[in-house]
């Protein structure tokens, strides 16, 4: 469990990796905002409060779910 | 500096100041004054660690990042968080478990003999004496701009509150000052969003604002224009090095227990990311829509008053003129004093119980008393060598040294830590040889990177073609101390990881 939880955090810093340096390019399409224009923040920062967020809530999650008796 | 600027100032240090001699009666002993009495609480230390972490140049250097280049900059926001994650997973609670005082403890609780105590104690200092610098020198020029006070005056400040928190009243009066900073911190961030999203009537006019000051797209992932490699090892860096760094580290040996020491991450995990994430979300866009353009901020067309590294204040000023000003400036304050006075706490332990005690005599042990003497020597010296070099580098561009600091923490430190509590075969002589090469090569290849190499030396072309050198030392490392613990043959220095936990 311990390597699934940091694989999860990982994955989508990789991911922020590849696409700041443009190897992955992502276009959301004019603007770069969501489809509705909702409140015109462009995509990239709801990605990244996103990842940001998921990032705190697996650190809290992982203290229940990873079992740290091995250490 | 204007009435409101002072009273905040003057409150700021006269409240930490009574916390130092609070802390100085309540106890002088070596437990005292190296890990507070181990009985901080999880949450006392969660926020400690995020007043030691959220440094001026999280904050300041950050928002101005933004300010240049739009949200392609979130690997500084996205970065610390993985790392704290990956501190929660692989070393709070081993660490709490092994050491008592420094990092020190826990490689000689595993591996034993005094060569790679002192090897990882030199270390630690020369790293977090850069940082303090790096700090001072930033300071320096920080209040200049901010209160009109010459630049000896702030750095001198600085110093000397510094070498009294921490010499008089140790980790406990450190812990205070951070826990403090942060919680102001965390309150002037929150506000300044707030009015942020008053002023512009909400996050939609916010970001068309921002966006119709901004010179390209806002939303670009690409903004900083780096090469994969680069990305890629600069975020390495900033993940790995919190977890190299002696003064965060040292904060999981002033709390009771493992269990305890995970739920202080936790709690930094998520203050930190509200800090970065209210950064990210509305002050970043917030300076670019009320400050960039602004003819009172500017000292030229395009060129920010006291640098690009200001804007975040400017923006304070935009929206709370001289109050929040002042606030924010004692803010600021309170962030240099607190991330200096934890890297001073790592120096003074460090050179009191890794270097003094071992060298002191033949037992590698020296009295209590004498140990508490020389962390209190230590602390006074190590404040005085940062105000001199501060005082000396000021017109040098001692940006490298930040980053400097943080790429040894992470190719030094952090391979020989992992190793030491995660792989039972690791020697003495793997651990030196690995640290050394990490050391070797994270200070070699940022003198033949652009920034030293073509900037600051002045020749035609680096010979590195980065500044970020961490994925090239960190594996270096971790190879090293493995190939040379291979051929030291297993030996029998290394003791048992299971009679250990």
């Amino acid at each position: 469990m311990r390597w699934i939880v940091t694989l999860a955090v990982l994955v989508p810093f990789l991911f922020v990796i590849f696409t700041t340096s443009g190897v992955l390019p992502l276009s959301f399409g004019a603007g770069h905002v969501l489809p509705a224009n909702w409140l015109a923040v462009p995509m990239t920062i709801w990605i990244s409060i996103g990842i940001m967020v998921v990032i705190v809530v697996l650190t809290a999650m992982a203290v229940r779910l990873v079992n740290f008796d091995e250490d | 500096m204007s009435l409101i600027s002072a009273i905040c100032f003057i409150t700021l240090i006269g409240v930490t100041l009574w916390i130092a001699v609070w802390a100085g009666r309540k106890g002088g002993g070596r437990e005292s004054l190296y890990a507070a009495g181990g009985q901080i609480s999880g949450f006392q230390n969660g926020l400690a660690i995020t007043g030691d972490f959220v440094s001026s140049a999280a904050i300041f250097g950050s928002v101005a990042l933004f300010y240049m280049v739009g949200s392609g900059m979130v690997i500084f926001f996205i970065a610390p968080l993985v790392g704290m994650c990956l501190l929660l997973m692989f070393v709070a609670g081993p660490l709490r478990k092994l050491g008592y005082y420094t990092m020190g403890d826990v490689l000689v609780a595993r591996l034993g003999g005094r060569s790679v105590r002192i090897f990882t104690g030199i270390c630690t200092l020369v790293l977090s004496e850069m940082y303090i610098v790096a700090q001072l020198v930033a300071s320096g020029t920080l209040f200049a701009t901010l209160l009109d006070i010459p630049y000896f005056v702030s750095v001198l400040a600085v110093g000397a509150l510094v070498s009294f928190y921490v010499g008089f009243g140790g980790m406990l009066a450190t812990t205070w000052v951070q826990i403090i900073k942060a919680a102001i911190l965390v309150c002037g961030v929150l506000l300044l969003a707030v009015l942020c999203l008053y002023e512009a009537g909400g996050l939609e006019p916010l970001y068309v604002r921002a966006q119709q000051a901004f010179d390209g797209d806002i939303g670009s992932f690409t903004g900083m224009e780096l090469s994969l490699f680069s990305q890629a090892s600069l975020g390495a860096g900033l993940m790995l090095g919190m977890m190299g760094m002696p003064h965060l580290l040292i904060r999981f040996f002033t709390v009771p227990n493992p269990a305890t020491a995970r739920q202080s991450v936790v709690v930094a995990t998520a203050l930190t990311g509200l800090v970065l994430g209210t950064l990210l979300f509305v002050v970043g866009p917030g300076t670019l829509a009320f400050v960039k353009d602004v003819a009172a901020y500017e000292v030229a067309p395009g060129e920010i008053r006291g640098g690009t590294n200001m804007v975040f204040i400017h923006l304070s000023h935009v929206m709370g003129g001289e109050l929040l000003y002042g606030v924010m400036s004692a803010v600021a304050f309170a962030t240099i004093l607190a991330v200096v006075a934890g890297l001073g706490v790592a120096i003074a332990s460090t050179a009191a119980h890794d270097i003094y005690s071992v060298l002191s005599n033949k037992q590698g042990k020296a009295k209590d008393g004498a140990e508490v003497m020389m962390f209190r020597i230590s602390a006074l010296i190590a404040a005085a060598i940062g105000v001199v070099l501060a005082l000396m580098l000021q017109h040098e561009n001692i940006a490298f040294l930040s980053a400097l600091a943080f790429g040894i923490a992470a190719s030094t430190n952090f391979p020989i830590l992992l190793l030491a509590l995660y792989w039972s075969r690791l020697t003495v002589l793997g651990a030196i040889m690995g640290g050394l090469s990490g050391l070797v090569l994270s200070v070699g290849l940022l003198i033949l990177g652009p920034t030293v190499w073509q900037k600051i030396l002045g020749n035609p072309e680096p010979i590195f073609p980065s500044d970020y050198s961490t994925l090239v030392a960190v594996p270096m490392a971790f190879a090293v101390a493995y190939i040379v613990s291979v051929l030291d043959g297993y030996r029998s220095s290394s003791r048992s990881l299971r009679s250990l936990y």
